[in-house]
């Protein structure tokens, strides 16, 4: 078997050439609604649920998405989804927990929560780790993505990684997250299209459905793999490692995640965005990135491909078979646009953790709102470049690449172990949480080192793979087991330095938020017509929009411009600060207001009531 | 067979599914009084049983059952 290169024609070329500026404008255009940090890393927590939701799929799915997943769904079949449709199982822990308390807590990373809900000792671990894991992951996503376009298009991997960087950065660094979520919106738009196009091709060259179907053996037929065989892709490991741990891993302690949830306007958003996501939006995503390898099984059947084909280019060979010129161009687009959005997210992500966890609490600690969003600007330039600068390093030496991944492998398990235990008991102690990072990593990479220590939790899997996947639960179980037994002998927190951060407390934490008592009875939302005041404190209603709203004065309310599709672009969250008597669909509202939220005077606007 | 794979899937990981919304009502931060929390429930359950049955569908079509 040999590495195939299928150059795209010049049109394919200016295609890919075309996408590239349609996104740099785009994001270039939305620089100008970042003037302070809070825009920056959490783009003013403004925005509707179907706009972060189309981004999450954008950031979800890297560039080496569809070529892992087709190559998985070339050799076992349709279970390559399963990957993809697993994240239910966490469902309930990040919709009724997690999300909700880091929201409300105004928690801004996984660092920052543990500095409140434990001690510094465990946040600066958390913040090294967690900065390791994205560094590397950046330089990662660019090499792969060099190596996939240097197969299909034939240019320079390392050129190939600049260029793309380069773009990434420069939006990033003028837009920072409402650049990385518009931009993203359209690429994960795009990415999905490009899934379906191929998949709708490829049947057209099977002759059908029929086709198609036939073309499947049985076992590629299945939505799960074999129970614990053949040792690389197995479901009993897939499901710990992928459903359980990486799923948790990627919304509770990926910083990316975490930033596009706290850009939404309320924690209500918050739910519809993961609900679609996990509902709707990932199967359609799973079937984007897996179909090429499907349809690459059926074509080998029916002897349409080459006997000896590697199924590692599959996803080459199916999108050049099927695609016209100019097609595979948009292709190509979507492959490029899977790893702009992970390595936009990443750079938006790797300076909030530089700002907010390191800077600003241990360099410098009272500079103006002003001087650390330019330093936020030169961290992700830097950090692109960090990126960039490891693409050869990764391309040279394939024990870092491994090293990498085995880096991953044994830093999840612990530190998923630790935030959940942290979210949900209130006697884990701050010891516990630093030795179980600790202990948890070192008995992971341990077992690497000898693979007899997870046979135990091998559920009859092969040793022969080393355990690459059961793994995690061995890991898992033994964090577990850290965390309970140093909680036991260690000094617990006090009730009140961790209310509003644990389970059972969040009543604490939308108090803490608000800034008062919390008023959550239901009402409706109110189109209203702003005048600016400059008299105004911040915002105030007249009783009627009030009695609509179900609010009443020191309410925090949300104001919008009425046109939906903006999806928060033009808002602001706002605090009733008086009521009036005069025209009932007025309010009044501040100049300061005016500016923060971009809003347009002259359009109507939507009110609504947070909390 | 595949079929243990997704009789495992939903049975280990409907227990920490379940789980998550057992701790949550029992620590009070979910309430079946509140028309929000149910709301939520309802399509986290409702999700729930779509893999399932989708799921299960998928394979018994596979294997040619119907």
């Amino acid at each position: 078997m040999e590495q195939t290169t299928i150059v795209g024609t010049r049109l394919d070329f200016w295609v890919v050439i075309f996408y590239f500026i349609l996104i740099f404008g785009f994001g270039a255009i939305f620089a100008r609604f970042t003037r302070s940090t809070k825009d920056f890393f959490f783009g003013g927590q403004r925005f509707s649920w179907w706009l972060i939701t189309f981004s999450c799929v954008a950031s979800v799915v890297g560039s080496y998405s569809f070529i892992k997943y087709s190559a998985a769904g070339f050799r076992y079949g349709m279970s390559s989804s399963m990957a993809y449709l697993n994240d239910w199982i966490v469902m309930s822990f990040l919709l009724l927990g997690w999300l909700p308390i880091i929201y409300f807590s105004r928690v801004g990373s996984v660092p920052d929560y543990f500095r409140k809900r434990f001690d510094e000792r465990t946040a600066v671990m958390a913040t090294i780790i967690v900065l390791a894991y994205m560094i590397g992951y950046i330089g990662i996503n660019l090499y792969t993505m060099g190596v996939a376009l240097n197969a299909l298009l034939g240019t320079d991997i390392f050129w190939s990684a600049v260029v793309v960087a380069a773009i990434c950065a420069v939006y990033v660094t003028a837009g920072g997250q409402t650049s990385v979520i518009m931009t993203d919106l359209v690429q994960g738009i795009i990415l999905l299209i490009a899934g379906f196009v191929l998949f709708f091709l490829g049947l057209k060259v099977l002759g059908g459905w029929e086709g198609f179907w036939s073309g499947l053996p049985l076992l590629h037929r299945l939505p799960f793999a074999q129970f614990n065989q053949p040792t690389e892709f197995h479901f009993v490991g897939i499901f710990w490692q992928d459903g359980v741990a990486n799923t948790f891993a990627l919304y509770m302690m990926n910083q990316g995640f975490i930033l596009r949830f706290l850009s939404l306007k309320s924690v209500r958003e918050i739910k519809k965005t993961f609900l679609a996501l996990v509902l709707i939006l990932m199967p359609l995503a799973t079937f984007a990135v897996s179909n090429a390898g499907w349809l690459g099984r059926a074509m080998h059947t029916h002897g349409l491909l080459p006997a000896d084909i590697n199924p590692e280019q599959i996803f080459v060979h199916v999108a050049g078979r099927v695609c016209i010129p100019g097609l595979f161009g948009f292709v190509m687009a979507a492959l490029t646009a899977a790893l702009m959005s992970t390595i936009d997210t990443l750079i938006n992500a790797v300076s909030a953790i530089a700002v907010n966890d390191v800077y600003r609490p241990h360099i410098k600690t009272h500079a103006s709102d002003k001087h650390y969003l330019g330093v936020a600007r030169v961290i992700s330039l830097a950090s692109a470049l960090l990126g960039i600068a490891l693409v050869p390093v990764f391309a040279t030496f394939k024990s870092i690449y491994l090293a990498h991944g085995s880096f991953t492998a044994s830093i999840t398990p612990p530190m998923v172990i630790t935030i959940l235990l942290g979210t949900y008991w209130k006697k884990f102690t701050s010891s516990a949480a630093f030795w179980t990072m600790f202990g948890g990593s070192l008995l992971m990479a341990l077992s690497i080192l000898w693979p007899f220590m997870v046979t135990p939790f091998s559920h009859g899997v092969d040793a022969s793979g080393g355990f690459k996947y059961t793994r995690a639960l061995y890991g898992l179980v033994g964090s577990l087991v850290i965390a309970g037994g140093i909680s036991f002998f260690t000094q617990k927190k006090s009730k009140a330095k961790i209310e509003g951060l644990v389970a059972g407390s969040l009543d604490r934490a939308k108090e803490e938020y608000k800034g008062g008592p919390i008023n959550e009875k239901e009402g409706k939302k109110a189109i209203v017509k702003i005048v600016e005041d400059p008299n105004a404190e911040e915002l105030s209603i007249s009783p009627q929009v009030a009695h609509r709203l179900a609010a009443s004065a020191g309410d925090l309310v949300y104001l919008s411009d009425s046109r939906a599709w903006l999806g928060g672009l033009r808002s602001v969250h706002a605090r009733i600060s008086a009521l009036h008597d005069k025209d009932p669909r007025v309010i009044y509202v501040s100049p300061s207001l005016v500016k923060r939220g971009n809003l347009l005077i002259k359009r109507k606007h939507r009110l609504e009531k947070i909390i | 067979m595949p079929f243990w794979s997704l009789i495992y899937q939903f049975a280990i990981g409907g227990i920490i599914f379940f789980v998550g919304i057992f701790i949550s009502w029992r620590t009070k931060d979910y309430s079946w009084h509140k028309k929000e929390d149910r709301r939520v429930l309802l399509f986290m359950v409702g999700g729930f049983l779509f893999y399932l049955v989708f799921q299960l569908l998928w394979h018994f079509s596979a294997v040619g059952m119907f």
